[in-house]
């Protein structure tokens, strides 16, 4: 089967954007469980950019979104006999990623500071800082909460597919939504009178 | 705080998530070393063919509160043959569940930490049923779902669990310690939500604090054993230290927590947390006269603590005292 390029830059729609109809990965997969790499380089090729980037944003750090991406790869190509609906790859793939992103995530602890570009244009100096302040803001935020966020606003996730992807009910996938989105504009107002 | 803010998160996690294109291709190309799979039957199986079994074996003593079981009972050898293991816990009816994704409920599994035999409060980690779900690692039996949660929870015991009551889709992993149940781990394989997996996973937990743990259980390094002048142990909200983590290069410092407002004082012996601290490591001091003996040690150090609190000094081994400052804040590795 042959497998979408890789794009770093995709739309935020989820990471299944770029797999075929669904009809097609019943004999992906079952080509991955015997043993078929390149079968499941087809299924999950397309989902990496997207699967790095979810996996930056929890960790912070490239080489450790890399890091945790590998893991889960691993899992998911080891645990790939527990799929019991071939449809649902792209799902599954993503929960693997979080999961793996998540631990991650939860190792490291300090706030990192952000060295900030001096621009000469004092208009870019300010929505700089305002950038700045923004990602200071983000990173006081915890695993959960940046977790979330991301899959609301960078993967655009539904807030049926969130709650399918975290086992938990779509009225809490909104109120930890709005929680989050509370505690943000808390570390920004706090990060503002730094 | 404006109201634009959700477009600019989505703009700085778009920021956020930008990759090199090498890194993806190094990522992609990790697929051709994946480890070769070897075909195994399904674990599913015999599970269910157990857990069946085992059903009908906790129905039948489910009426009451099950017999505490004898102090020197050995743990079976299989962990899913030990559902008669069960002391305090009814097997009982299950309530219809208010969250839709766990359900249903076993009334047994809603307070584990009311079945425990700590020797003081439970410790802080973990959580009850119904919980919030972490993103913990599922797997295909209750075991695996079981290691999987080990390796978040480093200040659990490694060894020592058996599975004291399993049903169709509820399993309680307990560490008993001289016949005391010190942790009690409840996984699940009921996600209607996610019904294209199989998986078990850990959904509850409670443990006693660390210091009610056999060493020999932990994982080497995970607990410092602090002990009292009468040299009993010390709970960890007490006292609890532990060397930094490697992926910071902190091996050669150590974090120590005292008291129940958790002061955190750092053994910093290359200077690296000058700028956190509210004076400077030092590594041979003289003992301030006002020093107090705590009676606190390990088999390195003996603490003294100061009115002040703005250190602690430790003498070590061959006799030589250590200050330890206070840190500003309490501080973790990035």
């Amino acid at each position: 089967m042959k497998s979408e390029p890789i794009r770093i830059m995709d739309p935020p729609v989820g990471m299944e954007v770029a797999l075929d109809a669904s009809s097609r990965l019943q004999p992906l997969v079952d080509a991955a469980v015997a043993g078929d790499r390149d079968a499941f380089r087809t299924l999950v090729e397309p989902s990496l950019p997207r699967a790095l980037g979810v996996a930056a944003i929890l960790t912070r750090s490239e080489s450790d979104a890399a890091d945790a991406v590998q893991d889960a790869l691993l899992s998911a190509w080891l645990g790939l006999r527990s799929l019991r609906d071939a449809d649902a790859f792209p799902a599954w793939f993503r929960r693997h990623v979080v999961r793996a992103a998540m631990r991650v995530a939860k190792r490291r602890g300090r706030v990192v500071a952000l060295d900030l570009d001096q621009p000469d244009d004092p208009a870019a100096l300010d929505r700089a800082m305002a950038r700045r302040t923004l990602g200071r803001a983000f990173d006081r935020l915890g695993p959960d909460d940046r977790l979330l966020l991301a899959l609301h606003h960078y993967l655009g996730l539904r807030v049926a597919e969130t709650a399918g992807l975290l086992g938990i009910p779509q009225g809490t996938v909104k109120s930890r939504v709005h929680a989050a989105m509370d505690r943000l504009r808390a570390a920004y107002d706090a990060e503002e009178r730094r | 705080m404006n109201d634009d803010i959700e477009p600019r998160v989505r703009e700085l996690l778009a920021e956020r998530a930008r990759v090199a294109p090498e890194t993806v291709e190094r990522v992609a190309r990790s697929i051709e070393r994946l480890p070769d799979r070897r075909v195994r039957a399904r674990t599913t199986i015999p599970l269910a063919a157990v857990a069946a079994v085992l059903i009908v074996a906790v129905v039948g003593i489910a009426v009451a509160t099950l017999v505490r079981r004898p102090a020197d009972v050995v743990a079976p050898a299989s962990p899913l043959a030990s559902a008669t293991d069960s002391p305090t816990m009814t097997a009982s009816p299950t309530v219809a569940a208010a969250s839709p994704t766990i359900q249903p409920r076993p009334v047994w599994a809603m307070s584990v930490a009311d079945h425990l035999d700590c020797d003081g409060p439970p410790s802080t980690m973990g959580m009850d049923v119904p919980a919030r779900p972490g993103p913990f690692d599922p797997g295909q039996t209750p075991d695996d779902a079981l290691q999987n949660i080990l390796s978040t929870y480093r200040s659990l015991p490694r060894t020592g669990y058996t599975a004291a009551l399993v049903t169709g889709d509820w399993a309680l992993h307990r560490y008993l310690l001289d016949g005391e149940a010190k942790v009690h781990i409840v996984s699940t394989n009921r996600f209607p939500d996610v019904p294209e997996e199989t998986r078990w996973e850990v959904v509850g937990l409670r443990a006693c604090d660390p210091s009610e743990f056999a060493l020999d259980d932990l994982e080497p390094g995970a607990l410092t054993d602090w002990r009292d002048a009468g040299g009993r142990r010390l709970r960890t909200d007490v006292i609890n230290s532990l060397a930094g983590p490697a992926h910071c290069g902190w091996q050669r410092t150590v974090f120590l927590s005292l008291g129940p407002d958790r002061a955190q004082y750092i053994r910093d012996p290359r200077h690296e947390l000058e700028d956190e601290t509210v004076m400077s490591f030092d590594p041979d001091v003289a003992l301030p006269d006002d020093a107090t003996d705590t009676g606190f040690h390990t088999d390195r150090w003996h603490m003294f603590t100061i009115p002040s609190g703005r250190a602690v000094y430790m003498r070590t081994a061959d006799g030589a005292y250590e200050r330890w400052p206070r840190a500003r804040q309490r501080i973790g590795c990035a």
